[in-house]
């Protein structure tokens, strides 16, 4: 840049500046007109912007969104949020972007310490809320902390003892965010029933299971699986037993009737990661004599391995 | 015996409350490696000990169950069992020493995820009836002993004084457990320590029926194999167990952590090679070598010749009847484990055990030192 370039965009960022200055200006006397209060910093009118149901739902998300530091950033307004999201017969838009805001305070530790015990039970009330958008926030929250009240509806549900807040792969999903639950007839079902996406978090969440292996190397070698979930197997399956995926790896890489992409991947990871084997490198090197991505991952392992 | 249903257990333990000597039969269900534990999830596991230890506050807390209720206050990572130690206390009409320090280490550890449990029935539905939290009771004991000792009430005004760090509700039962320990004129010493605080003096152990035996067969961090009864012979050694995927900090993450610094000291006083240091996974299947050496240096372990880790690769179940090991088995890995840390002769006798605590480095140190008779014998192991 040159310095008229500099000077330019300086003038630029000060323009921004001041007309985001001016525009908050005015929406912070838009929103005391809102709020009635007046004898109070304008800011003042958030929180009751907000918990007043008869405004707009539009008016009181815009509060939300521009007053976000406010809102999240003093107690007495992180109680008007959990107020709000908690009213079931409030706007779900509305409670939504309050939990939104609310999600987002949780992460000053310190000033949302005293208010943690609070969120928790809100988000375990809102497991049977009718918006299933609330219900999936709160359980994917409560399943990231393993939650045991989560853990045991999810696990009712899964055995169609009650009904599920989310849907079912989700909540398996969920479940298997903690590796110390037997999750294995879950994941199994994961894998059997569900999409490319449900397969591959599958196969992810089975890296966690010392008695995986056979499972892990079967879809890393099945030609019919997709590509993906194939990569994420072997991955699993190499974060369980490096050994045992090393041996896989190396037959597929040589396999050429199996599939490029995961015969590059194979190669790459062996490439970093492999066990030194002279035998292997040298039928890799005649692989890399060739065109192709295969060929090219395969001359990187040999001129990796020759400069190691 | 088979694995007892969930309903099944909180029923008897429901019906122990009411029992005579309903106390000594709940104080027997506490240890984790018991078959009836097997199978369950962690979450279970604490639910269990926190709802068996609450039900103490009714029946009177044996002494035997200090340990358990010491334990779950300085390292339960699961709120119930957490609550339930505090409410266990209160079946005891005079504190122990030292107890009061481990209700503030609780609150240091709690504050700031002060879960909502409850104690209502054995698998109580949200929303709770009577829902309480792991601080609120650990400030109700505090109040309880509050009546006779000026340590829990000084504690309860220091805990009034730290503003801004609690739920306004815990404020106001501090405020009340205040208010009601100001009330009692008692003047009466705390009862004498009826547990061992083992940072103080480990319990020595009566020596065991048989050394390790000859048929737990070990893979080392650094690739080295053999039988553990090859390397903990004919030198005192210092063996612990843990695991990699243990998530409560304040177990196999502080036992490594201390077991390395327990090393350093021991090379400082020139014992590393008369004595050796040794830690165990109870997640063979999944600990390989490489984990166990990360593990180990991200924590400051020092690995040579006389300071490893071992995962076992055949004799696991003997090795558990040997040091009777506090661990058990979800469907995936460890469900509970407690601390625990042997002190083994020359010979591969215990010497002296820690457990449910974890112990100071110079006092792991000096006891296996005080073991030390002749000099180590040559030869690497």
């Amino acid at each position: 840049m040159t310095s008229g370039d500099t000077a330019r965009a300086g003038d630029d960022l000060r323009r921004a500046i001041a007309s985001a200055r001016d525009d908050h200006e005015r929406y912070l006397t838009h929103l005391a007109e809102a709020g009635g209060i007046k004898d109070q910093p304008r800011a003042a009118n958030a929180p009751v912007v907000v918990a007043n149901t008869a405004l707009a739902d539009e008016t009181r998300i815009e509060v939300l969104r521009r007053m976000s530091a406010t809102l999240g950033g003093r107690g007495e307004h992180i109680e008007t949020l959990m107020t709000v999201v908690g009213d079931g017969d409030d706007s779900p838009a509305v409670r939504a972007a309050a939990l939104d805001l609310l999600a987002a305070a949780a992460f000053q530790v310190a000033l949302f310490a005293p208010y943690r015990g609070r969120y928790e039970d809100l988000l375990r009330t809102l497991l049977t809320d009718p918006v299933e958008d609330l219900r999936r926030f709160a359980a994917g929250t409560l399943a990231l902390a393993h939650d045991p009240q989560l853990q045991d509806v999810l696990e009712r549900g899964l055995r169609y003892e009650e009904t599920l807040p989310v849907e079912r792969h989700h909540a398996i999903r969920m479940l298997a965010a903690d590796d110390h639950r037997d999750n294995r007839r879950w994941l199994d079902e994961l894998y059997r029933d569900g999409d490319e996406a449900a397969r591959l978090d599958a196969v992810r969440y089975l890296g966690s299971y010392s008695d995986a292996g056979d499972d892990l190397e079967r879809v890393l070698r099945d030609g019919n699986e997709s590509t993906v979930v194939r990569q994420q197997a072997g991955a699993s399956l190499r974060y369980l037993a490096p050994e045992r995926f090393g041996a896989v790896a190396k037959e597929i890489a040589l396999d050429a009737t199996d599939d490029p992409e995961v015969r590059v991947a194979c190669l790459t990871t062996l490439r970093y990661f492999g066990a030194d084997d002279t035998d292997f490198v040298e039928r890799v090197r005649a692989l890399s004599e060739g065109e192709g991505e295969v060929a090219q991952a395969a001359r990187g392992l040999v001129e990796h391995r020759a400069g190691a | 015996m088979t694995t007892a249903s969930s309903a099944c257990v909180g029923a008897r333990v429901d019906a122990l409350r009411t029992t005579p000597g309903g106390a000594a039969q709940l104080l027997a269900l506490l240890p984790e490696n018991l078959p009836m534990h097997a199978g369950r999830t962690p979450a279970q596991m604490g639910r269990f000990r926190g709802y068996v230890l609450a039900a103490f506050a009714d029946l009177g807390l044996p002494d035997a169950a200090m340990p358990y209720v010491v334990e779950s206050l300085e390292t339960g990572d699961v709120a119930d069992e957490v609550a339930g130690a505090a409410v266990a206390l209160r079946g005891l009409e005079r504190p122990p020493v030292g107890i009061v320090s481990s209700l503030l280490r609780a609150v240091d550890r709690r504050a700031g995820a002060d879960t909502t449990v409850s104690f209502e029935a054995w698998a109580p539905r949200w929303p709770y009836t009577r829902p309480t939290t792991a601080l609120t009771e650990v400030v109700r004991t505090l109040g309880h002993l509050g009546r006779h000792d000026p340590a829990a009430r000084d504690a309860l005004a220091g805990l009034a004084q730290r503003r801004r760090r609690f739920a306004a509700d815990l404020y106001r039962e501090i405020d009340d457990a205040l208010e009601a320990t100001a009330a009692s004129h008692a003047a009466a010493e705390p009862a004498p320590s009826c547990c061992t605080h083992a940072q103080d003096r480990p319990v020595p152990e009566s020596a065991p029926e048989e050394p390790t035996p000859a048929d737990v067969l070990v893979e080392a961090q650094d690739g080295w194999s053999g039988g553990l009864d090859e390397y903990l012979r004919d030198r005192p050694s210092v063996v612990t167990f843990f695991y990699t995927r243990c998530d409560n900090p304040q177990k196999c993450s502080l036992t490594i952590r201390t077991l390395a610094h327990v090393g350093d000291e021991l090379r400082e006083r020139g014992l590393l090679g008369r004595v050796c240091v040794a830690a165990i996974t109870y997640d063979p299947d999944f600990d390989l070598p490489h984990r166990l050496e990360r593990y180990g240096r991200d924590r400051g372990m020092a690995f040579g010749p006389h300071a490893r880790f071992f995962r076992v690769t055949a004799g696991f179940a003997a090795l558990q009847r040997r040091f009777d090991l506090g661990v058990n088995y979800g469907g995936s890995t460890v469900n509970r484990h407690r601390v625990e840390l042997h002190v083994l002769d020359a010979k591969g006798d215990v010497a002296v055990s820690v457990t449910r605590r974890h112990c100071a480095p110079k006092v792991v140190c000096d006891a296996v030192e005080s073991l030390l008779s002749v000099p180590a014998e040559g030869g690497q192991r």
